[in-house]
């Protein structure tokens, strides 16, 4: 069977057969598994952690329709990933219909501000989460897969449908850009009093 | 082989981010080792990543993505069973089937129509009456070779004979046969080539947007 073609890692198979054949509480908890990488990749693309959950709801719902469909030539969160990110990236063009999505949609973080000493952490994840915010939609969605949710660049090439050098070079950009708006954050000691590390260290 | 310090420095992000495959991360690992400057900028990418956790999405907690789920599977719309989705109707291969079939009967007419044509102008029976055909008989001068001529000359009688039409037919006919019908056939079997590719690609663009 074409969906035996793909190394299934997570067991999930048991899951997506009875999925495809139309049983709703498998695909519950098919979804209950990638729910917290859907609205994950939702909420880093807008911020808003509402608007997330209700992408996250539309594209399972899309993959629920589509699902017979799939034919298992890529994994499930990568086929998952690709509908996720269509969904976000459609909404944001439809916020912003004359805002390319691979031009900046918020106003960058205050990278020309002298070095910040005492970021209170609620501060800290502001300044992250606007720095984040204010990439381009096609290099913050690449980053995103890659930081937060791990996905490897081949699977971020499949979920993008984007070459890998194309993955590479928005990573590169991504970066660059937020080396530049997060230099006040960067500066801080990770590990003293009023440093950064403590409360991210487990976050991967 | 020799890798220089820019190629190891364009490959720092992809080893950081462990993509690179065993040969080249040991090297990186001796190099980062030896030079101060990448063993910063690599530094630099560590720190960034970590930073960008301070960032953790609200309320992520394994309760929550239970309601949401159980929400979900309340929300779902009736599917039919994945048997009856996955059955083709017969437009769903007869059309493109039909479109491959019609689209090689044209090419594999147009190629006997040109090789026939070809036979006969080198044959030497009729005079080729165009340009065009004076130009063909000019680059291929091998064409009117008498070792050719015999073979292409029973080539064209077993053609004819098979066909069941005479092999004298009057030259203003291979003339029509050259200059118009040949090139009609030509073009548009390359329509039909094109217009199958475009189909084809239109297909899998529509199928990647209904994801």
């Amino acid at each position: 069977m074409a969906q035996d073609t793909h190394p299934d890692p997570n067991g999930e198979a048991i899951l997506l057969a009875p999925s495809r054949a139309g049983d709703k509480e498998a695909f519950g908890m098919l979804a209950q598994r990638y729910c917290s990488f859907a609205v994950g990749v939702a909420y880093r693309m807008t911020g808003n952690s509402q608007l997330a959950e209700d992408l996250a709801q539309e594209a399972f719902i899309k993959a629920w329709r589509k699902l017979p469909q799939f034919r298992g030539d890529c994994s499930f969160r990568v086929w998952l990933g690709r509908i996720v990110t269509n969904t976000t990236l459609d909404y944001l063009r439809r916020q912003n219909p004359e805002q390319p999505l691979d031009e900046t949609l918020l106003p960058a973080g205050p990278a020309e501000e002298a070095p910040l000493r005492h970021l209170e952490r609620e501060e800290m994840r502001q300044l992250v989460r606007q720095a984040v915010l204010s990439l381009p939609a096609q290099c913050r969605v690449a980053l995103i897969l890659r930081e937060y949710e791990g996905l490897s660049y081949r699977e971020i090439a499949e979920t993008l449908d984007i070459p890998m050098g194309t993955v590479m070079s928005r990573l590169h950009y991504a970066r660059q850009l937020l080396r530049e708006r997060l230099a006040p954050l960067l500066e801080l000691p990770e590990h003293s009093a009023g440093g950064w590390r403590e409360d991210a260290s487990d976050a991967r | 082989m020799q890798v220089t310090h820019d190629e190891l420095v364009s490959l720092l992000a992809a080893f950081a981010d462990g993509e690179l495959e065993p040969r080249r991360r040991m090297l990186m690992e001796e190099h980062v080792r030896q030079c101060a400057e990448c063993a910063r900028r690599l530094e630099e990418l560590r720190r960034l990543s970590r930073a960008l956790h301070i960032w953790e999405v609200p309320g992520a907690t394994a309760e929550r993505a239970r309601a949401l789920s159980s929400a979900l599977v309340q929300m779902l719309p009736h599917r039919p069973a994945v048997s009856h989705l996955r059955r083709p109707s017969w437009i769903t291969w007869a059309f493109p089937a039909g479109l491959v079939v019609w689209g090689a009967l044209v090419e594999a007419a147009a190629v006997l129509t040109m090789a026939f044509g070809l036979a006969v102008m080198a044959a030497g029976l009729f005079a080729p009456a165009n340009a065009w055909l004076s130009w063909l008989a000019g680059i291929f001068p091998s064409l009117n070779a008498p070792g050719w001529l015999e073979t292409i000359q029973g080539l064209r009688d077993l053609g004819c004979q098979v066909l069941g039409i005479s092999s004298t037919l009057p030259a203003s006919l291979w003339d029509w046969l050259m200059s118009f019908l040949m090139p009609t056939i030509v073009f548009v079997s390359l329509l039909a080539v094109v217009c199958l590719g475009m189909w084809g690609w239109f297909g899998v663009q529509m199928a990647r947007r209904q994801l």
